[in-house]
C-alpha cells in the first residue's frame, strides 16, 4: 500500500494538473484575503460573522477565518486531484496494472484515499499559509497571540482536510459503482449544493451533519459547538468507513 | 520437479444468459508456453481475466502459483500481464510509466528499467510520452511493464496485435528468450496461429467457452500429419480404389483432390496404383500439416458433433 501511495505521488509530481491545483489554491487564497472577499457554499451561513469579516478584516486571524469560509469553493479545484489520483486509473484502464501488482482491493482503495487525504492536506496547508503571509503582507496585525493563531489554524487545517476527504471517499465509491469519472465528478459538485438546497427547502438540521465541506467553518465560527462535534465526527467516520469497505467489496465483485 | 503454475478445475462463467466458459479444466506447468486458441468470443480473454482476478470466479476453482483466485496474497506479485490492450498513463513517458510500475512492485533498481526498455527495443523512445507511441510501440511498452519485475508467469492476451512483421519476429524471439533464459512460464493467446505454433509448447483449443482439446506440440505434430494431396480425373473412383486397397486414412477434399495421410503409401506406389486402374493423375504433392488446418478441422468436427 505504501508503494502504491509512493507511485501515485511520483505520477502526480510529473503532471501539470497537480502543480496547477496548488497554484490556483495559492492565488485564490491570496486574492480573497488581500481584497477581504468572503463567501462559500454552505448550509447555515453565519451571516453576522460574514458581515463582520467583510467589514472588519483587519487582522491576520480574521483573514484566516474568512479564508476558511472561502475554502468551500476549493472543492471544485480539488476535483482535479480526484481525477489525477483515481480517475485516470479508470479512464486509462491502468488499474489493471495496479491490481495485478499484488495489492489487495482494500489496500488499493485505502491507498487512493490516503493519497487524496495527503493531497488535500498539502493543498490546504498551502492555502492557510498563503492566508497568513498575505495578511502580513497587507500590513495587518496577528489579531491574537501567534502561538494561539497557529494552533487554531492547525486545527482548522486538520478538520478541513478530514471532512473534505469524506466527500472524496464517497466519490470514489460512486466512481467504482458507476465506472464513470463524469458521474463521480458531478457527485462532488452536486453534494454541497444538494445539501444546501435540501436544508433550505426542508429546514432539516441533520443535513448539516453531512455538509462535510463546512464543518471546519462551523467550528471556526462557533456555529458548531465543541460538545456536538462528536456527532459530526461520528457521521464522517461512519461515511468514510462505509465508502472504503463498500468500495473494496464492489471492486472485488466487479468485472474489471 | 514439474510444478503446476496455473490450475483450473471445472471453471464456468456466464454473463447474463451468455455462457462465456463452460466447465474448463486445464493445467499449465512451469516452463510451458501455453497457447490458447479460439475464435472471437471463445472465452480466451475471460479465462485470462479469471486467472488474474480481474473477474470474479462464480464456479469452479482457479489456482495460480499455489494460491486461490480471490484470495491471492503473493501470487499476483509474481505475475506479469497484458490484458486486452496494454494500459499506460498517456502523459507519462515510457521510462516514467515503468518507474510507476517499479515503485508499485517495490523495485529500487534503475538498471532493471533500462534493461526492460532495452529488452523490448524501446530505447529510442524512452523520453516519449505514451500517447505519442504507435500501436506496436505501446505493445512493446506493455510487454516491458509485464516483464519488469521478472515474473514467474506471463499472461499475454493478443500481444502481437499491431506489430509489424519485423516486430512479430522480434516478439517471438523475446518470448523464447524469456522462457529459456528466465524460465518464465507463458500463457498466450493470438489469432496469428503460425506465430503461436512457433513459440508454444502446449496448445489449448477453446470453442464457445469449452476447452475442446489440449495437447503438447509433439502430440500436435503427430496428430497433424502431413499427407499427399492427389489431383485425379475421377475422385470418387480413386476413393473407392483406395478403400478397396485398405488405405483407410484419406479424405476427399473436393471434386478433384483427395488427401492421403502420410505413411499410408509412397507417392510412386500411389501413382502406379491409380494409373494401373485407368485413373488419370494430374499431380501428387506433399502437404505439411499446419496449426490452422488442425484448428479448422477440430472446430469443424466439434460443430458436427454438436449437430
Amino acid at each position: 500500500m505504501i508503494n502504491q501511495i509512493r507511485a501515485d505521488f511520483y505520477r502526480q509530481l510529473r503532471t501539470w494538473g497537480f502543480g496547477l491545483v496548488m497554484g490556483l489554491t495559492v492565488v485564490y487564497c491570496a486574492v480573497c484575503v488581500w481584497f477581504k472577499s468572503v463567501g462559500g457554499v454552505m448550509v447555515n451561513a453565519p451571516l453576522s460573522a460574514l458581515d463582520e469579516l467583510t467589514a472588519k478584516q483587519t487582522t491576520v486571524r480574521a483573514g484566516i477565518r474568512g479564508a476558511t469560509i472561502n475554502s468551500s469553493v476549493l472543492l471544485y479545484v480539488f476535483i482535479a486531484l480526484f481525477v489525477i489520483v483515481i480517475g485516470y486509473e479508470f479512464s486509462q484502464q491502468t488499474y489493471k496494472n495496479t491490481l495485478i501488482s499484488g495489492i489487495s482491493r482494500l489496500q488499493f482503495i485505502l491507498a487512493k484515499y490516503l493519497t487524496l487525504l495527503l493531497d488535500l492536506f498539502i493543498a490546504l496547508a498551502l492555502f492557510y499559509l498563503t492566508a497568513l503571509i498575505t495578511g502580513r503582507l497587507a500590513g495587518r496585525a496577528w489579531g491574537t497571540a501567534l502561538p494561539h493563531l497557529l494552533q487554531e489554524t492547525g486545527l482548522t487545517l486538520v478538520t478541513s482536510t478530514f471532512f473534505i476527504s469524506v466527500v472524496f471517499s464517497l466519490a470514489m465509491l460512486v466512481l467504482i459503482a458507476s465506472g464513470s469519472l463524469v458521474i463521480s465528478a458531478v457527485f462532488i459538485v452536486i453534494w454541497p449544493l444538494a445539501v444546501s438546497l435540501g436544508s433550505i427547502l426542508t429546514n432539516w438540521h441533520w443535513l448539516s451533519y453531512i455538509d462535510f465541506f463546512n464543518v471546519a467553518a462551523g467550528i471556526s465560527f462557533g456555529t458548531i459547538h465543541t460538545g456536538e462535534l462528536w456527532r459530526y465526527l461520528l457521521v464522517s467516520v461512519v461515511a468514510l468507513t462505509v465508502s472504503v469497505l463498500a468500495g473494496a467489496e464492489l471492486i472485488q465483485h466487479k468485472e474489471l | 520437479m514439474e510444478e503446476t503454475v496455473i490450475q483450473l478445475r471445472d471453471v464456468s462463467k456466464h454473463f447474463g444468459h451468455y455462457q462465456a466458459l463452460s466447465h474448463v479444466t486445464m493445467a499449465v506447468k512451469r516452463g510451458d508456453i501455453y497457447a490458447l486458441i479460439g475464435e472471437n468470443g471463445a472465452g480466451k480473454t475471460t479465462l485470462m481475466r479469471l486467472i488474474l482476478g480481474l473477474s470474479p470466479t462464480p464456479s469452479g476453482e482457479v489456482m495460480v502459483l499455489g494460491e486461490h483466485a480471490g484470495h491471492y496474497r503473493h501470487a499476483l506479485s509474481r505475475v506479469g500481464a497484458i490484458i486486452e490492450a496494454p494500459a499506460a498513463f498517456s502523459k507519462l513517458t515510457v521510462r516514467q510509466n515503468l518507474e510507476v510500475i517499479a515503485i508499485q512492485h517495490g523495485l529500487n533498481d534503475p538498471q532493471a528499467i533500462t534493461d526492460a526498455i532495452q529488452f523490448v527495443g524501446l530505447t529510442a523512445k524512452v523520453r516519449t510520452q505514451a500517447k505519442h507511441l504507435s500501436l506496436g510501440q505501446r505493445q512493446r511498452l506493455g510487454l516491458a511493464t509485464a516483464i519488469l519485475a521478472h515474473p514467474d508467469l506471463l499472461i499475454l492476451d493478443e500481444p502481437i496485435n499491431g506489430l509489424d512483421p519485423t516486430g512479430i519476429v522480434e516478439f517471438r524471439t523475446l518470448l523464447q528468450r524469456l522462457n529459456q533464459e528466465q524460465q518464465t512460464t507463458i500463457l498466450i493467446s493470438s489469432h496469428i496461429l503460425t506465430e503461436l505454433y512457433q513459440v508454444a509448447t502446449q496448445f489449448g483449443f477453446l470453442h464457445h467457452g469449452t476447452l475442446i482439446q489440449t495437447l503438447s506440440k509433439p502430440a500436435l505434430d503427430a496428430a497433424n500429419q502431413a499427407g499427399l494431396v492427389v489431383t485425379v480425373s475421377d475422385v470418387n473412383a480413386a476413393a473407392s480404389l483406395l478403400d478397396a486397397q485398405q488405405i483407410k486414412q484419406f479424405k476427399v477434399l473436393n471434386e478433384r483432390d483427395l488427401l492421403v495421410a502420410a505413411g499410408q503409401i509412397e507417392p510412386a506406389a500411389l501413382n502406379r496404383l491409380l494409373v494401373d486402374h485407368q485413373l488419370e493423375v494430374m499431380s501428387i504433392a506433399m502437404k505439411e500439416g499446419s496449426l490452422e488446418d488442425y484448428y479448422t478441422d477440430l472446430i469443424a468436427h466439434s460443430q458436427e458433433g454438436r449437430a
